[in-house]
């Protein structure tokens, strides 16, 4: 691939999360010669470890009704322009009698709360809320613990942020961007004070190259600090860490809305066939790249969701998944009550440093009106004038919503594993399974627990950006299921292997990187009955470690 | 109910040390929850030291013990003066009662390991093996067709065959792996391994087999074949008749974990303990009390009356089974609560995480954490004395050795099984 490295562009974008993906879109769609650099895979950050929930702006209806307004407004366009990648997520707020009349003004409150919040929710094709009598919160939430007393139902969309993320950066690259994911900026280049390029690195191959522009647009979200440090430009952060747990399966027929010991809400969603509780929110000094997921914090939404659900204590956690919000830096205030605004910074106003911007803060449902600022105050530096239509132009496969009987009939599958797949692939599932026509045995799954089509894994190989076989994580949503890998991860790598000729010894180093990468999100959440999954899936892969004579074999 | 020696775990430690009580002539009432690690292992017989880059160092079974005790000197085979007779008691305990499955014959157990064809494409060591497993040598067949179902999905033939190819390039007279796709899909996809083996039990859906293989097979210079272990789930008595059928040999590959091999061992297992007048109580114990002078009371979790012995023999195995709990982030030990130890230090008081190590494929501890004894498989203490008299313990519950490595897991269970089983017996009152 280096031949065909091109060494100019007018636009790169730094940064593979959503506001990365976001921007390279924007300034592709109007027609801008844009490369997006990634120092890991796309989606691997921030967006990752994201709740995936995009909502109407329900917290600032008090505050700044015109927030709501314009935050219910942008959630509709995204579910427009990726139908495929949206679902609704029932949310039931239940008030308990030992939280005594304070519980029940609280209830009160909220039910006049989302009837002011029902004016916005057609905006975004959400529902009216509900106030649920106890008995009428039991019928649908059986397992609830003891004593509710009333519950307010409302709704909000899930989202698949990895897909989102990839849907855009495809979007962009169908619109003539370059997406260079494993690709590490180390510096930048100057001409007098002007920044006129970059300098990276491969990091799958370690070739260090330099990359002429006319602009840079720094959307690293908590590694924004860092990369405007190395053009000696200030981007001020006070990053907050997130931490989600994932549950074995669904566990309830809604989501739930849970009170944490220090008045925090918490939730506890459905997501895909797994549940999801999230998140902390706590003030970060460390560095972002090493992360990690405490004993207090597991305990922290454990207890919060127990008062609710009492069950989550015999649950099976399968992983632990941690973040850093971005957002902007404020002193003197709770983590929760930090904006979730965002800014774009233009450096040659703030730090004399021409040829950067920053797109800073924000959050997960602004990421499109974040993109389109950014790209706006890019337009206007670069002199062009083509107007955002992200608005209204649908994301890859997002343009129609294929029928799942239909095609499963047609390919002779199951119907929900096409419903899976179209849940990823949208209108382009028919793509995927076109493959099948011409290679039957692409029609077989590569996971034990999850039906993860091989010709699902050969298209994201051939079409999104996969340059490691871990990428496939977030393309397939492999080895994200229940069981966490019990070979699936192996077969991976070697359907990898054939498709790009990998050597053993490449291949082995994959499939190490890739154990250790879920290992440590599994690590800290090590207890009960997951630790039985741990005990089959280390013998797995203890077993063949030393015995694979291709797949991390002994060299 | 009242048994002279109870024992709590049905695996094969549990199912070896009833086995040798039976034989010193008490009463034997074996209770077991459900199916754990045996029924999800591989159900290959790994003795001793069977991991490849060892073979050179310790090349048959009494030196691989030997080396083992010399290394590790809180692994199971190192609180015995010799395990060997042990092992081979055990083996020779088991031969009758497994012959359908398994030939345990003790000079072939001596031997060095032998490499079986993993269902991942790689070689697996183990000294014994089912019979249905494909041992590598360079005598055997020379083109083997992996069968590739089109139903079924984790077995991906291609790159098996590859794989083993690209391995075995190096050695004159190894057999040639060429894939064999085969046309025969029951009616629903996406099955796991014991489900596909489930619906083969089944005579029509075994003939639909034969009748895909043999036209597939067709005008192929194929000598052997090696399927995805699926070929039934009771006993691998299809294999057999395939082979009849089609002439010519008929393998399956090997597997690590969750096999029918597994399913097919537990079976089998279950079946001797019947035939050899253990009885059998299918319910799980909640809680043992042996606080009352030399008689235990085991209590069982759906509140049946509680079972009486004077000797318990704990084989409940490490996580998979519930042998081991982690609660409150604490290592514990369920039914009465035994002191742990990692390696010959004790472990109560510590905490998982701190003792969990960032790369996955570094020695972790829970891999070595459990119970330690005496020679005699008694549960002993922090300062190393006996924990309550007449308790005793064998298999994976036991630390010392990594219970993930699959180099000498049944080694442990055999030996260990055998001498709590033994010791058991010869102290128990009738």
């Amino acid at each position: 691939m280096n031949a065909k490295r091109k060494t100019e562009t007018t636009v790169v974008v730094v940064g593979g999360g959503i506001n990365g993906a976001g921007v390279a879109r924007d300034l592709a769609l109007r027609g801008i010669d844009t490369v997006l650099v990634e120092k890991g895979d796309i989606a691997r950050g921030t967006s990752w470890a994201s709740s995936g929930m995009i909502h109407g702006g329900l917290r600032y209806l008090l505050s700044d009704v015109h927030t709501t307004y314009k935050s219910s407004k942008d959630a509709g366009y995204i579910k427009n322009a990726a139908p495929h990648l949206i679902f609704r997520i029932p949310l039931m707020m239940p008030t308990f009698a030992h939280e005594g009349l304070r519980g029940r003004v609280m209830l009160s409150g909220a039910d006049a709360l989302f009837a002011h919040y029902d004016r916005f929710q057609p905006l975004k094709g959400g529902w009216p809320h509900k106030r649920l009598s106890a008995q009428e919160a039991r019928a649908i939430e059986p397992r609830l613990a003891e004593g509710v007393v009333g519950a307010v139902l409302t709704d909000e969309w899930g989202i698949d942020v990895p897909r989102l993320c990839i849907a855009n950066a495809l979007d962009a690259h169908e619109h003539g961007a370059e997406i260079r994911s494993w690709t590490a900026l180390t510096g930048f280049i100057r001409e007098g004070a002007r920044i006129v390029g970059v300098s990276l690195r491969d990091e799958l191959d370690g070739e260090r190259y330099e990359l002429r522009c006319k602009l840079v647009v720094n959307c690293a979200g908590p590694w924004a600090p860092k990369v405007a440090a190395l053009a000696k430009a200030e981007v001020k952060l006070r990053p907050a860490k997130g931490v989600h747990l994932v549950l074995d399966r669904r566990v309830g027929n809604t989501g739930l809305i849970c009170n944490a010991i220090d008045g925090r809400q918490v939730f506890i969603i459905p997501h895909e066939n797994t549940s999801v509780i999230g998140t902390t929110d706590d003030d970060y000094y460390g560095d972002p790249d090493r992360l990690d997921v405490g004993e207090d914090e597991i305990e922290y939404l454990l207890w919060a969701v127990e008062s609710v659900w009492p069950e989550v204590r015999r649950a099976r956690i399968v992983k632990s998944i941690a973040g850093l919000r971005p957002t902007l830096f404020e002193r003197a205030k709770y983590e929760d009550d930090l904006t979730r605004d965002h800014r774009v910074i233009d450096h040659a106003k703030e730090d004399r440093v021409p040829g950067l911007l920053t797109l800073a803060g924000g959050k997960l449902a602004a990421y499109r009106i974040m993109a389109q600022d950014a790209t706006d105050t890019a337009c206007a530096l670069l002199n062009v004038t083509a107007p955002c239509r992200t608005q209204l132009t649908p994301l890859p496969g997002g343009a129609a919503m294929p029928d799942a009987f239909a095609l499963a009939q047609e390919f002779d599958l199951d119907a929900y594993v096409v419903k899976r797949l179209i849940d990823r692939q949208g209108d382009r599932a028919d793509r995927v399974l076109e493959l099948i026509r011409d290679d039957p045995s692409l029609g077989r799954s590569l996971c034990e627990c999850e039906p993860v089509l091989v010709a699902e894994a050969v298209y994201a190989m051939r079409h999104e950006f996969v340059r490691r076989p871990s990428d496939l994580l977030t393309r397939c949503r492999l080895a994200e299921g229940p069981c966490q890998d019990m070979g699936c991860i192996l077969r991976a790598v070697e359907l990898f292997a054939c498709e790009r000729g990998l050597s053993s010894n490449d291949a082995a180093r994959e499939i190490d990187v890739w154990l250790n990468d879920k290992w440590r999100w599994r690590r800290p959440i090590l207890s009960g009955a997951q630790l039985a999954n741990e005990e089959l899936l280390r013998l797995t892969h203890q077993a063949l470690k030393p015995a694979l004579p291709r797949l991390g074999g002994v060299s | 109910m009242r048994g002279d020696v109870l024992v709590i775990g049905a695996g094969l430690s549990g199912a070896t040390a009833a086995m040798a009580a039976r034989r010193a002539g008490v009463r034997v009432v074996l209770a077991y929850r459900g199916f754990g690690r045996t029924a999800l292992s591989g159900g290959l017989f790994a003795l001793a030291n069977a991991a490849p880059s060892k073979i050179a160092a310790a090349s048959d079974l009494a030196r691989a013990i030997a080396e083992t005790r010399r290394l590790h000197a809180a692994h199971p085979f190192a609180v015995d003066p010799d395990p060997l007779p042990l092992l081979r008691a055990a083996l020779d305990a088991w031969r009758r009662p497994l012959s359908a499955l398994y030939d345990l014959d003790w000079a072939v157990a001596q031997e060095a390991p032998k490499a079986y064809v993993h269902e991942f494409g790689a070689l697996c060591y183990a000294q014994l093996a089912p019979r249905s497993c494909l041992a590598v040598t360079t005598q055997g067949p020379r083109r083997i067709g992996v069968v590739e179902l089109a139903s079924f999905a984790p077995f991906m033939a291609a790159a098996i065959a590859r794989n083993l190819n690209e391995a075995l390039a190096e050695n004159a007279g190894a057999p040639d792996f060429v894939p064999l796709p085969v046309p025969f899909a029951p009616r629903a996809r996406y099955l796991l391994p014991a489900q596909l083996a489930a619906a083969l039990d089944r005579p029509e859906v075994a003939a639909a087999l034969l009748a895909a293989v043999k036209s597939a097979l067709r005008g192929t210079a194929i000598e052997a074949l090696l399927f995805a272990p699926v070929l039934g789930l009771g006993t691998p008595d299809l294999a057999r008749r395939l082979a009849d059928a089609l002439e010519l040999p008929v393998f399956e590959a090997c597997a690590a974990q969750n096999s029918v091999f597994g399913l097919r061992l537990q079976n089998a297992l279950i079946a001797a303990l019947h035939a050899n007048d253990i009885e059998l109580v299918h319910e799980s114990v909640s809680a043992l009390d042996g606080s009352s002078g030399g008689v235990f009371q085991a209590a069982f979790a759906n509140g049946s009356a509680p079972l009486t012995a004077s000797r318990v023999v704990l084989a409940t195995g490490k996580f998979l089974a519930g042998g081991l709990t982690v609660e409150g982030r604490m290592w514990r030990e369920p039914l009465a609560d035994c002191p742990l130890f990692l390696g010959a230090e004790p472990i109560r008081e510590r905490h998982i995480s701190h003792l969990s190590q960032a790369d996955f494929f570094a020695a972790q501890a829970m891999a070595y954490v459990g119970l330690q004894t005496d020679a005699a498989g008694r549960v002993l203490d922090e300062r190393g004395r006996p924990y309550c008299p007449g308790l005793f313990t064998c298999g994976h519950l036991l630390g010392g050795f990594d219970a993930f490595a699959g180099t000498d897991g049944a080694g442990v269970d055999l030996t260990s099984g055998w001498r709590a089983g033994q010791a058991a017996a010869s102290e128990a009152q009738p």
